[in-house]
């Protein structure tokens, strides 16, 4: 069996390492002049600034993607954080535990457990809003960094099966060497099983059909099927669909800190309450290698995606690391078609396109989980499907 | 005189700053591109995920 995968993202590579080690003969085609997509990393003034998201998975060695990968004998070794989370608030840094949050909002949360089955339809933000001032922050950072959204963006029910992975699963992890070992490892993979990897090699138009075709610049190829790793969105482009609508993405900025001496000082996850940035990690306490001193990276959730916002997060930013030494490396935002999410958290549309050969896979087409266990998710459904 | 051009479909990502060999480009929510630097390299233009940089 022939499989055309259009994108060398966490996706495209995924499902081409899986495939190509089951004995499919994989063909890998990427715009870009590098594979990894928005998961590997570019060495910039002695940091490993990553592409997209943070150099993290968020149910560590344990989760989806975790588990896909040892599996396929990908070799990148991935530490669990330690503590998972930690907040800030007003100044306070405080360990997130169950303690944290009084017992009438533990309360609260499992009465909308009940009253969700029951039928009730609430956004998260209608849901937090009656909650103390910490938890409905703590909501906030936590949707903020985990997707990149505001709680009036979510439904309460689309969270449940995503907190019941995190309670199955436990909390992140950071892969050592960052995103890019594990993408680099899996075009590895790929490439050892007798797959190609092209670079620079856009895909300008997809057929359906018994044997559906890929079209590029001068020429045409068929498979036997073809996955898509650009999101349904481009993906139904590609196929000449223009009037469909979709759900919006999610947009997002990134802020990479170099920093002298480390300001979260563990491997976990430092919410931040209150405030427009809604998190940070610092990843070299679990891998120095990933920047020349220690590297701070903080997300902010966009409304707009406007320039104002990212300067009202640098300001916040230059607030919460007064007194220390540190600078300011790259300021990545995500939007449009190169969004931090294709699309937003809990609207995702599954793995199939309307024809029987062609898939969608990667962050606009994940299982029901967070990020790239999410995409790991779809993938393993779309295998399901084809093993 | 030729220029690269920041087109409307710019995301910010800053993949052109990252990947910029003469240090040319600053990234605020969209490119900036500091001519005086800029050698009409290419680079970035291949390093840009949403083709929003142009040589005019």
């Amino acid at each position: 069996m022939k499989v055309g995968i259009v994108g060398a993202g966490l996706g495209g590579l995924l499902a081409g390492a899986y495939l190509s080690s089951e004995g499919f003969e994989v063909e890998i085609f990427e715009k870009l002049p590098f594979a990894g997509g928005r998961f590997t990393s570019f060495s910039y003034k002695g940091y490993e600034v990553s592409t997209g998201a943070l150099h993290m998975i968020p149910h560590g060695k344990r989760g989806p993607l975790g588990r896909i990968l040892k599996e396929i004998g990908c070799k990148v070794e991935i530490v669990d954080s330690k503590p998972e989370g930690e907040i800030l608030w007003n100044g306070e840094r405080e360990m997130l535990t169950r303690k944290s949050f009084t017992r009438l909002d533990v309360l609260k949360l499992n009465f909308e457990f009940i009253m969700n089955k029951l039928g009730r339809k609430r956004t998260l933000e209608e849901f937090a809003r009656g909650l103390s001032d910490k938890s409905y922050l703590y909501v906030r950072s936590f949707l903020g960094w985990s997707f990149s959204i505001f709680p009036d963006q979510m439904r309460f029910e689309k969270i449940v099966p995503i907190f019941r992975r995190t309670e199955l699963y436990g909390g992140p992890g950071i892969p050592v060497g960052g995103c890019k070992a594990v993408t680099e490892s899996l075009a590895e993979i790929v490439e050892s099983n007798g797959g190609r990897i092209n670079l620079r090699r856009e895909v300008r138009a997809i057929k359906s059909g018994e044997k559906p075709r890929l079209f590029f610049d001068k020429e045409e190829k068929k498979y036997d099927v073809i996955i898509s790793d650009a999101g349904h969105k481009i993906t139904s482009e590609l196929l000449g669909e223009k009037h469909y609508d979709h759900p919006p993405e999610s947009k997002g900025v990134k802020y990479t800190i170099a920093i002298d001496e480390p300001f979260i000082g563990h491997t976990g996850v430092l919410f931040v309450l209150g405030k427009n940035v809604a998190g940070m990690n610092e990843v070299t306490n679990a891998d120095d290698s990933l920047g020349r001193k220690h590297m701070l990276q903080l997300h902010q959730p966009l409304r707009d995606g406007t320039k104002a916002e990212i300067l009202h997060g640098l300001m916040e930013i230059k607030e919460i690391l007064k007194g220390y030494s540190f600078e300011i490396i790259a300021i990545q935002s995500y939007k449009g078609d190169w969004p931090v999410n294709r699309v937003m958290a809990g609207m995702d549309m599954g793995n199939r396109t309307k024809y029987d050969s062609i898939y969608v896979v990667g962050d606009g087409a994940k299982g029901d989980d967070i990020e790239v266990d999410g995409i790991a998710l779809g993938v393993e459904k779309v295998l399901e499907d084809l093993l | 005189m030729k220029r690269v051009i920041v087109g409307e479909g710019c995301v910010g990502c800053a993949f052109c700053m990252l990947s910029c060999r003469f240090d040319a480009i600053e990234v605020v929510g969209k490119a900036e591109i500091d001519h005086e630097k800029c050698t009409l390299c290419r680079r970035c233009l291949l390093y840009c995920p949403v083709s929003a940089l142009v040589i005019e």
